[in-house]
């Protein structure tokens, strides 16, 4: 519990915030690679799904919006629909686009992978990598100066795809407000920052400016005092992975904050909440040290998920709350799961799924989830949605929403990761986690278990578990209404 | 003046109808950039992409190549790539009503992701499919038998395109054997051939053949067998088996068959789409009072220009003539 640190989240406001840079669409387009084409040797990917997330400096936007910022964000995207797209969603998440120019002449950059069982197979880039020509540096800069006048900090995300040239550079940071500007740097030439207040590099690209190996503080300092020499920043914060995060206010001060995520899956995106969460909360008067520990929290949410995803500041305070494993940790996305499964695989471990409503949680379901997890290292529960519940067992059912059944399961000790599912039956679910054992009860002996093939056909089983008799959600509900004298009214269900 | 000749000629005058499903071949051309630090794989930097009509879309590219007017009865998503179709049925001067699009429908496509440095030879590396959710949007069923209902008057052919996305059903299928009994219906079905009893011609290859009778085809022996199965069993008047570089053969009711070995002298580049070829190739050639056996001709004349083109390609009227000049 680190009752400053919660206090210093809650009560930092909603500052102004804009966030300048290269504005990137990253694209996932998943599917399954189970067949060779008849006309090249080659995979073909049947696509189950495309997703599309805000990428770059549209990310750091998001980000920011995400912890309570009011927040706009200049740039410049291509008349086409990616662009159109990647407007929508900074709209959709409630972030200013009067500054994001629409440029005829480039593509919207997009960064598309293609993704099978969660192993990237390739990625296609879109993009036109020019600068800016005269015309569109002076409409950016006039359509930027009210909103770089009036912030309490302004970040700069620079992804070396042609928004910043010098000359932009150099005016955001003449005009910008408050505490000054925040640079995710890119490239060799750094100079082009000259007069930021704060730069963040990751440890590759300070590694590039210095010519230094990072491994250690004094390195470190070395590279921060390097840095401060060619930019004449003051404060320095260099990202180090799953070392945590490096930062410096003067050549003698300076440490590294270790990272606190278990375990890693995804590093997209990472830099861009360390720089929103640096920028909202030193914006807001936040010391550099106590900024960078909530960066380092905020870091090991988002490398925890897949793809990128922002994080807020209720879960900021979750993570300084307490410090035993918080039921939360065990509740993924399907895609989150289906990754935790194969990294515990991977380790040699057992993964032992099932699936059910857990509608009221009863003595039945605990012994047949303690059975589960007796079989294997981890186990997984899917569990139905409301709408899948309702199809499955009558309007009046669920009587618990998701949530509270997602929540009461992670809560249980035997229960490792609980995730849910929004069809009829678990079948595809069990595709995207493989697991090594499929448990039911026995009740399914004869009905035919959806993913049985699957899972034969993947080198794992099937096991059936005695049911205790007489225990169900359905029994429960009909003894208090029995008891409770209720008449029932069947056309209800 | 040759049979043929006059055959050709009559070409221009036909109005076909294609009912199938449409397909969005995409050709997305890149060169390596470098290796990405997110994972062990190549980025490839997109230069540029390009839409070819496939499937049905690529019957209807055929019809109109050799000249003659399309009909097509077919469903498009509301999606950039349907949008690029519908904009190729319009500039083929189709007729238009039949073509359906709907939100609640992905255009299939076919994405080919080929790679290469500039000036050299782009391999394709991955495919990347968008296949439909396997039925129709409500309603949408009703629509394409309206559709199919309202030019059958218009059109002297129809050629059943059918790659089983999910356009052609049995109720479709069982109106087309009704339709063959006042027009020709020839039917080019990758999976659901034994839904066509009764219609004018089946144009199978190899394969096609042996997943519906179960005979492996190695021999021409093992050919003439399955073929005259199926033309029997599917109740056609004929039946045109097309056997890649081993030419075609055509079983006709009267139990008379005719061996036609490859034409055209050019190099085999790329199969694909010569199927679609042939079906319209053949459709043509008896709406213009050709014989089974001058349709056959034909359409092997066809499908040797095509096959010396990449991708899906077609042939013009004139590559035809030429082809088929000894």
């Amino acid at each position: 519990m680190n009752t400053r640190l919660i206090e210093v989240i809650r009560s930092a406001g909603r500052p102004d915030i804009t966030v300048v840079g290269d504005l990137i669409l990253d694209s996932y387009v998943m599917g399954e690679a189970g067949r060779i084409s008849p006309e090249a040797p080659i995979q073909v990917l049947d696509v189950k799904e495309d997703r599309a997330t805000l990428g770059g400096a549209a990310n750091v936007a998001a980000n920011l919006r995400a912890l309570g910022a009011r927040v706009e964000c200049c740039g410049v995207v291509g008349k086409d629909s990616n662009g159109d797209q990647l407007i929508g969603m900074l709209e959709a998440a409630g972030v200013g686009t009067t500054a994001v120019l629409r440029d005829g002449s480039r593509p919207t950059v997009c960064k598309t992978r293609v993704v099978s069982r969660n192993q990237q197979l390739l990625r296609v880039d879109r993009e036109k990598r020019t600068p800016l020509g005269p015309d569109e540096t002076t409409r950016l800069c006039q359509r930027m100066t009210p909103f770089l006048k009036r912030s309490a900090a302004v970040v700069v995300s620079d992804y070396a795809k042609g928004t910043l040239s010098a000359d932009i550079l150099q005016f955001v940071i003449t005009e910008a407000g408050g505490f000054g500007v925040l640079v995710d740097p890119k490239g060799a030439d750094y100079e082009r920052y000259r007069g930021a207040r704060l730069i963040t590099p990751n440890r590759r690209e300070a590694e590039q400016y210095t010519g230094l190996s990072l491994d250690n503080v004094d390195s470190l300092l070395e590279a921060a005092d390097l840095l401060r020499c060619g930019t004449d920043v003051r404060e320095v914060v260099i990202t180090l992975g799953r070392d945590g995060i490096f930062h410096s206010t003067s050549p003698v001060n300076g440490s590294v904050m270790p990272a606190r995520a278990r375990s890693v899956y995804d590093v997209t995106g990472a830099g861009d909440t360390v720089i929103a969460i640096l920028a909202l909360f030193l914006s807001t008067g936040t010391a550099l040290e106590d900024a960078v520990r909530i960066a380092n929290a905020g870091a090991g949410i988002v490398v925890m998920r897949l793809g990128v995803a922002a994080p807020n500041r209720d879960e900021l305070i979750e993570i300084f709350s307490s410090r035993v494993t918080r039921a939360h940790d065990k509740i993924l996305s399907r895609q989150e799961a289906a990754i935790r499964a194969e990294e515990i695989r991977r380790k040699g471990e057992k993964v032992v799924f099932t699936n059910g409503c857990f509608d009221l949680l009863h003595g039945g379901h605990l012994e047949f989830l303690r059975k589960a997890k007796s079989l294997g290292d981890c186990l997984m529960v899917g569990v139905n949605d409301d709408d899948s519940v309702r199809r499955l067992k009558g309007k009046v059912r669920p009587i618990l929403t998701l949530e509270e059944r997602l929540d009461i399961l992670a809560s249980l000790q035997f229960v490792d990761i609980a995730t849910s599912f929004s069809e009829d039956d678990p079948g595809n679910l069990v595709e995207e986690v493989t697991p090594d054992i499929l448990v039911k009860g026995e009740d399914w002996r004869d009905k035919g278990v959806k993913g049985r093939e699957w899972v034969e056909s993947h080198g794992g089983e099937v096991q059936l578990i005695p049911l205790k008799q007489g225990r169900s959600t359905s029994a429960i509900i009909e003894t208090i209404l029995d008891r409770f004298g209720v008449k029932r009214n069947d056309s209800d269900r | 003046m040759t049979a043929i000749d006059k055959l050709l000629e009559g070409f221009p005058g036909a109005t076909v109808g294609v009912i199938g499903d449409s397909v969005a071949d995409v050709y997305l051309l890149g060169r390596p950039e470098r290796i990405s630090r997110e994972a062990p794989v190549m980025v490839v930097l997109r230069e540029e992409e390009r839409l070819i009509p496939g499937c049905a879309a690529n019957t209807v590219n055929n019809l109109v190549a050799l000249g003659c007017r399309a009909a097509p009865v077919t469903l498009v998503g509301e999606d950039p790539p349907g949008r690029q179709l519908k904009r190729f049925f319009e500039s083929c001067n189709a007729l238009q009503e039949g073509i359906l699009s709907s939100p609640d429908y992905q255009t299939v496509t076919k994405t080919r992701i080929m790679v290469g440095d500039a000036n050299r030879i782009k391999h394709q590396v991955i495919r990347v499919d968008h296949e439909p959710q396997g039925h129709l949007p409500d309603g949408m069923a009703e629509k394409l038998e309206a559709a199919i209902d309202r030019l059958n008057p218009q059109v002297d052919a129809w050629l059943v395109s059918d790659y089983n996305y999910c356009i052609v059903s049995e109720r479709v299928a069982r109106k087309f054997a009704t339709i063959a009994a006042e027009k020709a219906v020839v039917v080019d079905s990758r999976f659901q051939m034994p839904l066509f009893k009764g219609v004018t011609c089946l144009t199978p290859n190899e394969s096609e053949a042996e997943a519906v009778t179960g005979i492996p085809i190695r021999t021409r022996e093992d050919a003439v067998e399955a073929g005259g199965l199926l033309l029997s069993r599917l109740e056609a008047e004929a039946l045109l088996l097309t056997r890649g570089n081993r030419g075609m053969m055509l079983f006709e009711r009267s139990g008379s068959l005719t061996e036609i070995p490859v034409a055209g002298k050019g190099e085999v580049i790329d199969v694909s789409g010569a199927g679609d070829t042939v079906a319209a190739a053949f459709t043509i050639a008896l709406v213009a009072g050709g014989t089974f056996r001058e349709a056959a001709r034909l359409a092997n004349g066809a499908a040797g220009v095509v096959v010396t083109k990449p991708g899906a390609a077609t042939c013009s009227l004139d590559e035809l003539r030429t082809n088929l000049t000894p």
